[in-house]
């Protein structure tokens, strides 16, 4: 009898470990990862560190949410278009929860669009939804030695024409946030495009975040969102630096806007703060 | 009895499985339906220029811009405004230089002299974007070349910094430190309003609508040419209103613009920019300035006949024929007075009555003197008249002298613009000149004194 009783306790642990093994191996404890953007300028260079972060938590099947802890006045139209894109990506997969820092304004406020759910503080700045550029010089006199094959060669185009190209932009950004906020503004496109920044709790009376909150609440409701419970906390810029990859931005900011603007002096969706 | 047993494995296996699942998922996350970010955004218009053609009504007169305020803009910026003033017949002027500073206080003497010379001959002035403060007395010169019939335009834009408000204020004009926009119908960028509203007048005339580049508000009761739509705003005021970056004040002769750009290519095709652009030319060719003696010869149409009261002053004649057409005016000999033609007339005082009734015109008695109304009584001998006589909009200058060498004295001092010294009144100067000639400098600047010269 006694033989008996410890044959099948035997094999019932045997078997507990078994199915634990196997909940470990294919499906694995669940966990949320925190991405910290202390202060980012978006530009081709910082876009590349953050999609390395967001391919990271994208391609990790043990992380069912990720929080992103995101502060930015915005950048490059192109490098704003691109985080934004990369983190649609990940949240087709799993839910991607963001909380403004002290401010996510133009191409920030684009990244944050790709989210399911959007914190802030409330003294946060949300918006300034626009795009801003610094126009080519008008077109110069001919000159002997420097012979382009077209007219637009040397500017790229026309005064007229950039400025054309800056409206569409700014379309494209407004139509973005209708398309991504759905039923949740309450904002006209021309209110919007007015490019106003908004503090945390006015851009939650109008739709532009989800709610006021906290760390805590973010990393909640991305857990609530996927589903899960018991779960762990990956600092994704912590994991990543174990690999050998340091994160710029994870230290503060390096680039004044007027760096920016003198580097990059093309179109920006970039809230130039006021001096 | 041991297979039995096995059958404990699959079953612990899928509930401590089962039991995991629960303890860490509580549900499933499924992806939201939001659709994808569409690259379809505005197509850029392709821009179409209006077809404008000018038709341009000839004047004479003289149109004089200020230049020596460092003034913020370039010539090309308003060479199509220039060139539909030449078209019509107008001369230009610039008073200053645009790359020449002349805000120092050394120099400001030597501007209020260029700004004094400048208006003189003026019909019209346009001021744009000054840099440089305007001095007290140049501030009077302009007012009194409004008072007198000159007209004024006055350019500014928000973009570039400038003291426009400094004449503008003298009519009751500001320009606001603001810019207007609309971010429900612009051209392309929000600053860019259309502007559809009109009061009737010679400005406005054909217009349809015309399109500024970054304009302000204008303010002045009553005097608004051109107006924005509800929904357009003033940057500064943040709430919708009826704004107005045209108007004019001073009886019509003082215009206000708060954009400069709309009259450069190529926005200046752009709607009815360039009907604008033509009307504005037509405004400054409209001038009705009052011109006196002192600012011969521009109160000349373009033509003008010449006329001698004996044969031996006909070089004089030559010489202020010669003098006149320098000052874009055709002036020809004639022999006879053609009383629908401005005219000069050079004689000796025995010709007096051929002109007799133009000098009794101006109270005027001549015998072995000259006596004027102002009581002033002259000998004819060695003395010379010029006299500006207005009849129904024409012209009469009469030069009378002594002798043929005081006639010619005569003429050298309006080429030379000492006769400015010898006025009595506004259309009237009399000249005590010796037998000996003076010898001028080149070019007929300033001679030694003349002896005797009378009021000199």
């Amino acid at each position: 009898m006694k033989r008996w009783f410890l044959s099948y306790m035997f094999l019932a642990i045997l078997s507990l470990v078994i199915g634990v093994g196997i909940f470990v191996a294919l499906i694995g404890r669940p966990q949320v990862a925190v991405i910290n953007v202390s202060y980012v300028e978006l530009d081709g260079f910082t876009a590349d560190e953050i999609n390395k972060t967001l391919q990271f938590v994208r391609d990790d099947n043990s992380i069912k949410a990720v929080v992103i802890k995101l502060n930015s006045p915005g950048g490059t139209v192109s490098a704003s278009a691109n985080v934004f894109l990369n983190t649609v990506k990940i949240r087709d997969k799993k839910p991607v929860v963001v909380l403004v820092g002290d401010i996510a304004a133009s191409g920030g406020y684009m990244w944050l669009l790709g989210a399911n759910y959007v914190y802030a503080y409330p003294a946060s700045m949300v918006g300034n939804v626009g795009a801003i550029m610094n126009l080519p010089a008008g077109a110069s006199s001919p000159s002997e030695n420097v012979v382009p094959t077209g007219p637009f060669k040397l500017t790229g185009g026309s005064y007229r024409t950039y400025i054309g190209w800056l409206e569409s932009i700014k379309d494209e950004f407004i139509q973005t946030v209708f398309s991504q906020r759905g039923d949740r503004l309450k904002i006209t496109p021309e209110e919007l495009a007015g490019g106003k920044i908004y503090f945390g709790s006015d851009a939650v009376r109008l739709g532009l975040i989800d709610a006021l909150g906290t760390e805590v609440d973010a990393i909640n409701k991305a857990a609530q969102l996927a589903g899960i419970r018991n779960y762990t906390l990956v600092d994704v810029n912590a994991a990543l630096k174990e690999q050998g990859t340091n994160l710029s931005f994870s230290k503060f900011g390096n680039y004044s806007s007027n760096s920016v603007k003198e580097q990059f002096p093309y179109i920006h969706y970039m809230f130039w703060e006021p001096k | 009895m041991g297979a039995k047993r096995l059958i404990i494995v699959p079953i612990v296996v899928i509930v401590s499985l089962v039991g995991s699942l629960s303890f860490f998922y509580n549900g499933r996350y499924v992806p939201p339906k939001t659709p994808p970010p569409s690259a379809a955004g505005k197509v850029p218009q392709a821009y179409v220029s209006s077809a404008f053609v000018d038709s341009p009504a000839k004047q004479t007169g003289t149109l004089v811009i200020d230049e020596s305020h460092f003034n913020s803009f370039s010539e090309q910026e308003i060479a199509i405004l220039l060139s539909r003033v030449t078209a019509r017949g107008y001369e230009i002027k610039s008073v200053g230089s645009l790359t020449t500073f002349m805000g120092s206080d050394a120099r400001l003497k030597e501007r209020e002299a260029l700004l004094e010379d400048g208006l003189r001959i003026a019909n019209s002035f346009l001021v744009a974007l000054p840099w440089n403060e305007y001095t007290t007395r140049e501030r009077e010169l302009v007012r009194n070349f409004v008072d007198r019939g000159g007209r004024l335009l006055l350019i500014g834009e928000p973009t570039r910094r400038n003291t426009i408000n400094q004449i503008a204020q003298d009519y009751s004009i500001i320009f606001a430190n603001d810019y207007l926009y609309n971010v429900k119908e612009h051209e392309d960028n929000f600053r860019y309003i259309y502007l559809r509203d009109f009061a009737p007048g010679e400005i406005t005339r054909g217009l349809k609508t015309v399109v500024f580049y970054v304009a302000s508000s204008l303010s002045l009761e009553n005097g608004g040419l051109v107006f924005t739509d509800n929904n357009t705003f003033s940057s500064t005021r943040e709430q919708t209103g009826r704004f107005s970056p045209v108007v004019q004040a001073a009886n019509g002769n003082v215009l206000a613009i708060s954009d400069l750009t709309f009259m450069s290519p190529p926005y200046n095709s752009v709607m009815d920019n360039d009907r604008l652009i033509s009307n504005i030319a037509d405004y400054l060719t409209g001038s009705g300035r009052v011109f006196k003696l002192s600012e011969f010869p521009h109160f000349f149409g373009p033509k003008v006949d010449v006329i001698v009261g004996r044969d031996e002053l006909l070089s004089s004649a030559q010489s202020l024929a010669s003098l006149v057409n320098q000052h874009n005016r055709t002036a020809e000999l004639k022999e006879r007075e053609n009383y629908l033609q401005e005219t000069a007339f050079l004689g000796l005082w025995e010709d007096s009555n051929q002109v007799e009734h133009y000098l009794t015109g101006a109270g005027i008695q001549v015998n072995k003197t000259v006596v004027t109304p102002f009581g002033q009584k002259t000998q004819t001998q060695g003395t010379a008249l010029i006299l500006l006589q207005e009849n129904q909009g024409r012209h009469i200058l009469i030069i009378l002298g002594d002798s043929r060498d005081t006639v010619k004295e005569a003429v050298a001092r309006l080429k030379s613009g000492e006769f400015r010294q010898g006025l009595v009144s506004d259309n009237l100067g009399i000249y005590t000149i010796t037998e000996a000639v003076p010898q001028r400098v080149a070019g007929g600047t300033t001679p030694a004194p003349v002896k005797g010269g009378n009021g000199n």
